[in-house]
């Protein structure tokens, strides 16, 4: 037969990569439709979205693209950035990350497509290296617990200031921070301590401290301009006074001067960026946080513990999740959730790498090197800031000051502006000796330079006294001391990530959270320099390119939420949270409305808006649901006329969290913005919504959205995260701002330290919307709908589907309830989690929004040969439920009950169960070609809230001579 | 007028329609009244507290009265109160979460009784905890603190009690 002519627009590749992304084939989709007894996608879009909120226009975005055109545009855009080398500082600092981590871990989707650890046994890899992190910033900073990361320093500081106004033992609202820490940190501390009441007072803690009453204290170290003071007296006065010490401190520092901990401050905090992690234009990095073992209910964010498994042997687990804002909502003192888990493991490996030897050898090499540019310096006739200091130097220019800059910037240096007549150098691990010498060419400006560094490293002596200089042992855990060979490291990334499922493996069929596909494309960009070596506080006249990107994707975001602003500075969802609710609050006090302080929440929300309204120091109202999960108007109405003097905002999720699109949504919002409240539309279920309807055109005034959900932004096992917010104009003078890199905002308040804050990863999401273009994002969001069907189809007849809409459909996700079942059987939501290990899965949700329950979220991107093999997983396990049920199995001693079945359990000579290890670890015939073996059994939750443990095992259980019998921890 | 004497009846039986009846006929018929009471009924059974002023004189006749109800299936305890003047004490809501475990509604028990605190409101559940399944024991208490007990030393003795039990104290308003 002879070929049919194909013309270049039947050719052409724009709809390619949505064929990619998008699992189910056209003729599957018509399957699944056929099974749901629809016609069309259109047909099902109908039932399930409310006709008064479903847009009539096609989404106002360009067509998609190819993978390969969207790269070449994005190529032309990143070249617009000019990477000068960095010697600004100021807590961000070039680094080298060693290629056996960028390969194996930052571009590994084994590790950045896997989920937040709530599944112990499936995150074993990511689990431990969280501990490793967690051990790292215990040893460095000198302190007894370390969280396993929050957001940028600022941030963190902000949360340590939380938290010692909530431990403090005074009654006074004064929060004291040392004048020389990082501005960045300050303008975010201004940010969070006004609606918490608190008062910050900036000065020198030698000379203020003493005559002010405060419950806390936050000192850098070393400080901004480079000086390391000794705090230990200035500490001892503060605890006089009942006050808590906070020190941001320098990790890399921490390997030659003495630790936080030794100098007597109770908590710790800092950015691990300069352990591997690449600048990004500010962010992603991850933050750390170590407190005294007394603080450890207060410490906000995820924290790893070590229990045993249900064979005694040693297993991680996430601890003390009752401090978290999902149990504890408003009462939480931190609303963080997603956190920077992939950043912190990728400085985790970094110490792994190079062991305390090698850190301390590139802490010494930066400070030696330093020395050696002061002794130039002065011998240029330059006077310098305060000795000691690490490897920041504060030189005085006096006039010379512009042309000193001047002549940097034709070198392709950046320095740090200080003011008129100073400005400061920070060196770091990838300064050579000759830009040590190019530095002093530099500040020599016309005259020749006649030394060299070679002539004073022979000379100079120490700066760093000995009354200061660190002396204990640190990084002496075997983990650290044992992968310095790469072939050792890559093993042991590589044995660390078999351990756990990602989406490289399987499914997450998460409610809470859209596990999509994270393409290799949308990735790619990340790791180009362009993008990754970027200073967040360059000259603007270098970040063209980053302008060029973040406008871009303002206009696409904005386009697909029918806002008319968005900022992209919030980096995480909760951060979202909290710019919007300051948005509204700024609103109302511009209005002369300052009493408006309600914030009404329905009871089914995520734990997040209840603990992000406290913080802005808004008061949490609940609203009732009724039986259909929707907000009950009734008990709405009530509580907008009680409070409709006072009303702010409401928070409300759509579709619910439920998953279900209530009729009622623009209902609601008429009625809190007819009694003067601002509706707050979270965006975690933005994936149901794109194309098909507009939060900004229904009835939103503000929403964040997560770029990590909807936009592809990989979860990294607990975050990069990215929660833009989007808002109508009227909020727009009240987004978030930055004193430095927003032309036209620096009066504004920053939420996070950086203008744009996870800047680096911003790409994916702008490389995911620009070849999807509007017909793929929205063929995108009508599969998500069709799959969340078609599961609650396939499994309505074996589970009873919690919620459904006005024509028994679901929206992007389902809500099975298990509550009945365990009334007649005793299986729980927790049993069947774990049976589903057995069979490859990660669980769904559990219990949220509703206790008992688990919520299945498939996306678009799930092929339907996968959504057949978990809905067959689930069916098998309802079987193996009925069989307790009717007494063939055993109640207590079945596979659901003793899931997840490990390896070792099941090769065990001795085999008691009543049922055969074959059903125990094969329960589908599919398993015997790609079989999961989770490496541990069900971890015990109550062994490790009792014997809290949150760092490296003890030496003694790495030496097999010394193994305890029972494998104790 | 007759000296008046206070009495807390504990009152348990399969749950029926006419106990209530049954127990104020008999207080009526001392002269007694029924000042206040708390009553549930759970799985099938009927159980109430209640407090009743009677003249003193008609202390043991109505003492006999109620124990005879007992042929009837309801069991009668009675416990005379003392006069007395009460202690000076304020009122707190205790909210807890925690890791669920055996005998830790004992311990607490336990730890309100050697800080001489009164339970005067209770109620405890277990449920399923959000996104890691794990059993949690939530659970509300009014109490009623005596003055002096300082709250930072119960919070941590309490918070002892469970490596991850939260435990808030405030005062109730």
């Amino acid at each position: 037969m002879a070929h049919r002519l194909f013309r270049l627009t039947d050719l052409d590749t724009q709809g390619e990569f949505t064929s990619r992304h998008i699992g189910p084939s056209a003729s599957d989709q018509q399957q699944m439709l056929t099974q749901l007894g629809l016609p069309s996608l259109k047909a099902l879009i109908d039932e399930v979205i409310p006709g008064a909120i479903l847009a009539p226009n096609q989404l106002p975005l360009d067509e998609g693209c190819s993978e390969a055109q969207a790269l070449a545009e994005l190529r032309a855009i990143a070249d617009q950035n000019k990477v000068f080398q960095s010697f600004i500082g100021q807590g961000y600092y070039n680094c080298h990350t060693p290629g056996v981590i960028q390969r194996n871990i930052l571009e590994n989707p084994a590790w950045y497509t896997a989920y937040t650890p709530y599944q112990p046994e499936i995150s074993q890899g990511r689990l431990e290296a969280l501990l490793n992190y967690q051990t790292l910033i215990t040893d460095l900073t000198g302190m007894d617990l370390a969280n396993a990361s929050l957001l940028d320093e600022a941030t963190a500081a902000a949360e340590a200031m939380a938290l010692c106004h909530h431990a403090g033992k005074t009654k006074s609202d004064r929060f004291f921070v040392a004048a020389d820490c990082l501005p960045q940190t300050i303008d975010v501390l201004r940010t969070r301590a006004e609606p918490l009441g608190i008062e910050l007072v900036i000065g020198d803690p030698l000379l203020d401290l003493p005559t002010t009453d405060c419950f806390g204290v936050l000192l850098q170290y070393p400080g901004v301009d480079g000086a390391i003071r000794d705090y230990r007296q200035m500490i001892e006065q503060a605890h006089d006074k009942g006050a808590l010490v906070v020190m941001a401190a320098d990790l890399l520092s921490l390997m030659l001067i003495k630790s936080p901990g030794e100098l007597g401050a109770d908590v710790a905090v800092g950015s691990s960026q300069r352990f591997g992690v690449p600048l990004g234009g500010g962010g992603p990095h991850a933050a750390y946080m170590g407190i005294r073992e007394k603080l450890k209910r207060l410490l906000p964010g995820r924290l790893v513990g070590v229990s045993v498994d249900s064979q005694g042997q040693p297993a991680y687990r996430l601890a003390l999740q009752t401090r978290e804002q999902h149990i504890r909502r408003e009462k939480a003192t931190s609303n963080i959730c997603t956190a920077q888990v992939l950043l912190a493991i990728m400085s985790s490996m970094y110490a792994v790498y190079h062991g305390p030897g090698g850190l301390r050898m590139i802490a010494q090499r930066v400070h030696r090197l330093t020395e050696l540019l002061a002794a130039g310096l002065r011998k240029l006739g330059y006077q310098l800031g305060s000795e000691p200091y690490f490897d920041t130097l504060l030189v005085s220019t006096g006039e010379e000051t512009a042309a000193i800059h001047q002549a940097a910037q034709a070198q392709g240096l950046n320095l740090r502006h200080v003011n008129h007549a100073h400005i400061g150098i920070s060196l770091d691990e990838t300064t050579e000796v000759a830009d040590v010498e190019r530095l002093w060419q530099v500040f020599a400006l016309d005259k020749p330079v006649a030394f060299n560094v070679a002539e004073f490293d022979d000379s100079e002596p120490l700066v760093i006294p000995a009354t200061l200089q660190r002396i204990d042992p640190v990084l002496t855990h075997p983990v650290f001391n044992r992968y310095q060979s790469e072939t050792e490291m890559l093993r042991y990334i590589r044995q660390l990530a078999d351990k756990d499922i990602a989406l490289d493996r399987a499914m997450i069929p998460l409610g809470s959270c859209t596990m999509k596909l994270n393409a290799s494309s949308e990735m790619l960009p990340i790791s180009w320099p362009e993008f990754s070596a970027i200073h967040p506080f360059a000259p603007l006249e270098q970040l063209e390119g980053y302008g060029a990107l973040t406008s871009s994707l303002q206009q696409m975001l904005c386009a697909i939420t029918g806002y008319d602003e968005v900022s992209l500075q919030p980096n995480a969802g909760s951060q979202g949270e909290y710019a919007g609710l300051l948005a509204i609050r700024g609103y109302h006090q511009s209005r002369g409305d300052a009493q408006r302080r309600i914030c009404l929440i329905p009871t089914s929300a995520h734990g997040t808006n209840p603990a992000s309204a406290q913080m802005c120091g808004l008061q949490v109202v609940g609203v009732s649901c009724d039986e259909q999960g929707n907000i009950d108007l009734d008990d709405l109405r009530s509580k907008c006329q009680q409070y409709s003097e006072q009303l702010a905002a409401i928070m409300i999720t759509y579709p619910s969290t439920h998953g279900v699109f209530e009729e009622q949504v623009t209902e609601v919002c008429d009625l809190v913005h007819k009694h003067g409240g601002q509706v707050y539309m979270d965006g975690a279920n933005l994936n149901a919504m794109v194309g098909l309807c507009y939060p900004g055109r229904f009835g939103g005034d503000v929403s964040h959205l997560n770029l990590h959900k909807t936009f592809c932004i990989p979860h990294g096992g607990g975050g990069p995260g990215v929660g833009p917010i989007g808002v109508k104009k009227h909020l727009a003078p009240f987004l978030p701002g930055h004193g430095r890199g927003q032309v036209g905002t620096e009066g504004r308040h920053a939420v996070a330290a950086a203008p744009w804050g996870s800047a680096g990863i911003l790409p994916i999401s702008w490389m995911y919307i620009r070849m999807m273009g509007r017909l793929g994002l929205t063929t995108a969001t009508q599969v998500a709908i069709l799959s969340a069907n078609y599961i609650a189809r396939r499994l309505g007849t074996h589970y009873p589907i919690l919620y459904t809409g006005r024509h028994g459909r679901v929206a992007h996700e389902c809500i099975i309830d298990l509550r009945p079942l365990k009334e007649a059987t005793g299986v729980t939501v927790e049993d069947i989690a774990k049976r589903l290990i057995d069979f490859g899965f990660h669980a769904p949700t559990m219990s949220f929004p509703v206790t008992g329950t688990l919520m299945i979220e498939p996306t678009e991107s799930e092929s339907l040969g996968e959504l057949e093999r978990f809905c067959e997983a689930m069916i098998l396990i309802r079987e193996e439920i009925r069989a307790v049920q009717e007494g063939v199995l055993d109640p207590h001693d079945n596979p659901l009950k003793n899931a997840p079945h490990s390896a070792a359990m099941v090769i065990a000579d001795d085999w008691p169960h009543p049922y055969s290890r074959q059903q125990a670890a094969y329960p589908a015939a599919g398993l015997l070609n790609r079989k999961y073996w989770p490496p541990v059994g069900r971890v015990d939750n109550v062994y490790g809230d009792r014997h809290l443990f949150c760092s490296c095992a003890p030496v003694a259980d790495y030496d097999p001579v010394n193994q305890p019998e029972q494998g104790g921890v | 007028m007759t000296m008046r004497c206070s009495v807390v009846l504990g009152v348990m039986c399969e749950d029926r329609p006419g106990i209530i009846e049954k127990l104020s006929t008999t207080i009526t018929a001392h002269d007694g009244e029924w000042t206040d009471s708390k009553m549930v009924t759970m799985a099938g059974k009927f159980a109430g507290i209640l407090l009743v002023e009677i003249p003193c004189s008609e202390q043991q006749a109505f003492s006999e009265a109620v124990k005879a109800l007992d042929v009837e299936g309801i069991r009668v305890v009675i416990e005379q109160i003392q006069p007395h003047t009460s202690p000076v004490f304020r009122e707190f809501r205790l909210e807890m979460v925690g890791q669920d475990r055996s005998g830790i509604v004992r311990d607490i028990t336990h730890l309100l009784a050697d800080y001489q605190i009164n339970l005067e409101a209770w109620e405890s559940r277990v449920e399923s905890a959000s996104m890691s399944g794990e059993t949690l024991f939530i659970a509300s208490a009014v109490v009623h603190v005596p003055e002096g007990v300082d709250l930072a030393l119960l919070q941590d003795d309490f918070e002892e009690l469970a490596n991850e039990l939260m435990v808030d104290i405030k005062l109730s308003e």
